[in-house]
């Protein structure tokens, strides 16, 4: 379904460019779900944006459903665009909207159902992740588990074959990331739907996840099923999922030495 | 709405951000602009005439006489001219600075500043112009 080819990317000019990617591969399988984990900077919310086509690649190539899509832009882009649903870290609704809205918005604008059948889809797509009766309700009155709900429900609302996540439990309770877990999972499940999720959330990933790719510093430092990863004997590996402070993953981000640097301060 | 993604979350869904953020507000300026020009005419005018008769002692009939004898048709359609010009330079560069947003909260004080700052000189700007294109072309 989604195919990530020797993708590359850095920011930066000169100097201070930095490598956020580096060859990047990877195979997303039709209708399961493929977590990325890794650390803060690591390079996975690049790769989502790689594919959702805010970035385009250095190098390399994203196929998706069997169409080379890295060059794509204006309306092809669009094409593709409507194959995929995102659900974005902050849900990313419209304030001025009513949920109603916010989830009939793509209806609305891509399809030439009628107002009656646009209500009757929202009301089911709002069924399915249990929020029905929150119709009339503003982004503003809603709680963060709500909100990701709702933005999942908009997500859903074209069918799309691919559903992107970008961290769907951070700053959740852990009810809410179980909702969300079960959501997930009932999607892919049910409706075939193939899911990349974003996340740092180890245990969730863990219970969701038919595949898990895990990075470092732009690179892949394991990749499996979950039972593989916890499996695994890389250092790097066990550090991220004991969530030990200090190991390969240095505690002190510091670029300097410390003794050198107040030395530094005291003769000045 | 950059900062929190809604503008990405446009662009996903295949929809034209411009379309859905730009234009309503264009339209809505554009007409909203010369209503206040109007109403800020009306308002002037209402203000020469109570300060004219209550302290001046200005005949009441003979201020609203005078007053339209000295005003003629193209004060008023130049000024609504101008607003709509306004209107144009007003949401331009608000939009613009909204779009090219990068980064947290900060920025968006900064570019609200910096769009305030910016269209308000190039209003001046067009005033200057078209004032005196008004005054020494028509």
């Amino acid at each position: 379904m989604i195919q990530i080819k020797n993708l590359k990317k850095s920011f930066g000019e000169g100097d201070q460019r930095i490598t956020v990617l580096e060859d990047f591969n990877a195979h997303m399988e039709k209708g399961q779900i493929t977590s990325i984990i890794g650390g803060s900077g690591s390079g996975k919310s690049t790769v989502l944006k790689h594919l959702i086509g805010a970035y385009r690649p250095d190098s390399g190539e994203i196929w998706i459903d069997g169409e080379e899509v890295s060059q794509f832009k204006g309306e092809e882009i669009n094409r593709i665009r409507k194959k995929f649903g995102i659900m974005f870290q902050s849900g990313a609704l419209f304030n001025s909207l009513t949920v109603e809205d916010n989830v009939a918005l793509p209806m609305r604008e891509h399809t030439d159902l009628n107002e009656g059948t646009i209500l009757i889809m929202v009301k089911m797509k709002l069924e399915m992740v249990g929020l029905r009766g929150a119709e009339h309700l503003k982004p503003a009155q809603l709680s963060g588990g709500m909100i990701k709900r709702i933005a999942l429900a908009r997500a859903i609302a074209l069918d799309p074959k691919i559903v992107f996540y970008d961290e769907p439990s951070a700053g959740l309770d852990p009810i809410s990331i179980g909702v969300i877990d079960k959501l997930i999972m009932d999607l892919s499940k049910k409706m075939g739907i193939t899911s990349v999720v974003v996340t740092h959330e180890i245990p969730s990933a863990m219970r969701i996840s038919d595949k898990i790719i895990m990075l470092f510093k732009g690179k892949i430092i394991a990749e499996g099923t979950p039972e593989e990863i916890r499996n695994s004997n890389d250092p790097k590996v066990i550090q991220f999922i004991e969530g030990s402070p200090d190991g390969p993953i240095p505690f002190s981000k510091s670029q300097t030495d410390y003794g050198e640097e107040l030395k530094e301060m005291s003769r000045a | 709405m950059k900062v929190s993604d809604e503008v990405l979350a446009l662009e996903i869904m295949a929809l034209n951000p411009v379309k859905f953020l730009i234009t309503p507000r264009f339209i809505a300026l554009l007409i909203m602009l010369p209503c206040l020009t109007i109403m800020a005419d009306l308002m002037g005018i209402l203000g020469g005439f109570l300060i004219g008769t209550t302290t001046l002692g200005i005949d009441p009939v003979t201020y609203v006489n005078n007053s339209l004898d000295a005003m003629v048709m193209k004060d008023v359609v130049t000024g609504l001219i101008k607003s709509a010009v306004f209107a144009v330079i007003i949401v331009m560069v608000g939009s613009y600075m909204a779009f090219v947003i990068e980064g947290g909260a900060e920025m968006v004080g900064q570019n609200t500043r910096t769009a305030v700052v910016v269209s308000m000189i190039l209003v001046i700007i067009a005033d200057l112009i078209f004032t005196s294109l008004f005054f020494f072309v028509l």
